[in-house]
């Protein structure tokens, strides 16, 4: 999903999609999850895999957190009502 | 991802903090050039954020700053105090070995090891900021991170890890009476040198079992570091 909204099938985002931290984060989040499930499942004693995903873990950690935070805080607008 | 944090066993450590600064502040740079080159977002606005259009410049770097130094750093804190709550809760399953010296040099490490006496105490400032001190943990690893880390970092069949002191000194080969953590911990732990499975994390677990048979505290912490220092001193 991250994949083709990146090369563009959202319209609405289509040529802007690495402009936005959020988009920066989810997909590092994604690259994260996927190399953490292949060093578990397939190599448990690979070092520079270890070693990636726990920098990867680092940053993911604390910048989804932050870029919830400052979506809701900042960005969010807060006179848009909910139509049901 | 708090979750995750909480199950993991990838260790979290104040001195990381770069890491997530970096990501950030290479957003911003990368914002910042882009506006600056006149680029526009979806809907063509010549800012990304609206927030952060930089129209005054100075509400968008008080605005950064405050992400940057406040925001962030709290974020890191708070997760820091989060997985220190579940290896308290969980102990001997989740990571709680120590910090480690930044080399393992012995003049560079002589140099730095003002340095790494900061970030131990930066570190238990952290776990304070958590409200989940233990000073029992906090003294074995202060104690570790005296005593020259608990393994190697030689590569090769002698494992992962750092090298003790009694390695570095030479006194490991011998056998001599002084010389701990690292090789021969291992050694003497699974009479092999190498932890059966030769992972990373089974390490841990191996000089974890072989660590908690002696104890600090935190005043064998600091006596180890003067002894360290007056020895640096000749």
């Amino acid at each position: 999903m991250q994949v083709a909204a990146a090369l563009g099938f959202n319209n609405e985002y289509a040529g802007t999609y690495f402009l936005y931290v959020t988009y920066w984060t989810c997909l590092l989040q994604a690259a994260y999850l996927l190399l953490a499930f292949v060093a578990v499942a397939k190599f448990p004693a690979h070092k520079p895999l270890y070693r990636t995903c726990w920098c990867l873990r680092n940053i993911v950690a604390p910048a989804s957190c932050m870029v919830a935070g400052l979506y809701w805080s900042l960005i969010f607008p807060s006179n848009m009502t909910t139509d049901f | 991802m708090l979750l995750d944090l909480a199950v993991a066993r990838y260790p979290l450590y104040l001195k990381h903090f770069w890491q997530p600064l970096l990501y950030v502040f290479l957003y911003v740079l990368f914002n910042g050039l882009y506006v600056a080159a006149g680029g526009t977002d979806s809907y063509g606005n010549h800012h990304i954020y609206e927030v952060l259009n930089y129209k005054p410049l100075g509400n968008s770097l008080i605005l950064l700053a405050l992400v940057l130094f406040v925001f962030l750093p709290l974020i890191f804190a708070g997760q820091l105090g989060w997985v220190r709550l579940f290896v308290r809760l969980s102990p001997g399953t989740l990571p709680d070995h120590p910090a480690r010296p930044p080399t393992s040099h012995p003049h560079l490490r002589q140099l730095l090891a003002p340095a790494a006496a900061r970030r131990q105490h930066a570190h238990l400032v952290a776990c304070l900021i958590g409200i989940i001190y233990d000073p029992v943990v906090a003294g074995e690893e202060g104690a570790e991170l005296a005593n020259g880390g608990l393994g190697h970092r030689g590569g090769g069949r002698r494992g992962i890890g750092w090298r003790s002191e009694a390695v570095i000194e030479g006194r490991e080969r011998e056998g001599e009476k002084g010389a701990k953590g690292g090789w021969q911990a291992i050694h003497q732990h699974n009479g092999s040198g190498w932890c059966k499975k030769r992972t990373w994390a089974c390490m841990q677990v191996e000089l974890r079992g072989r660590h908690r048979k002696r104890r600090h505290t935190r005043g064998d912490v600091f006596d180890t570091w003067k002894e360290r220092q007056g020895r640096a001193l000749g």
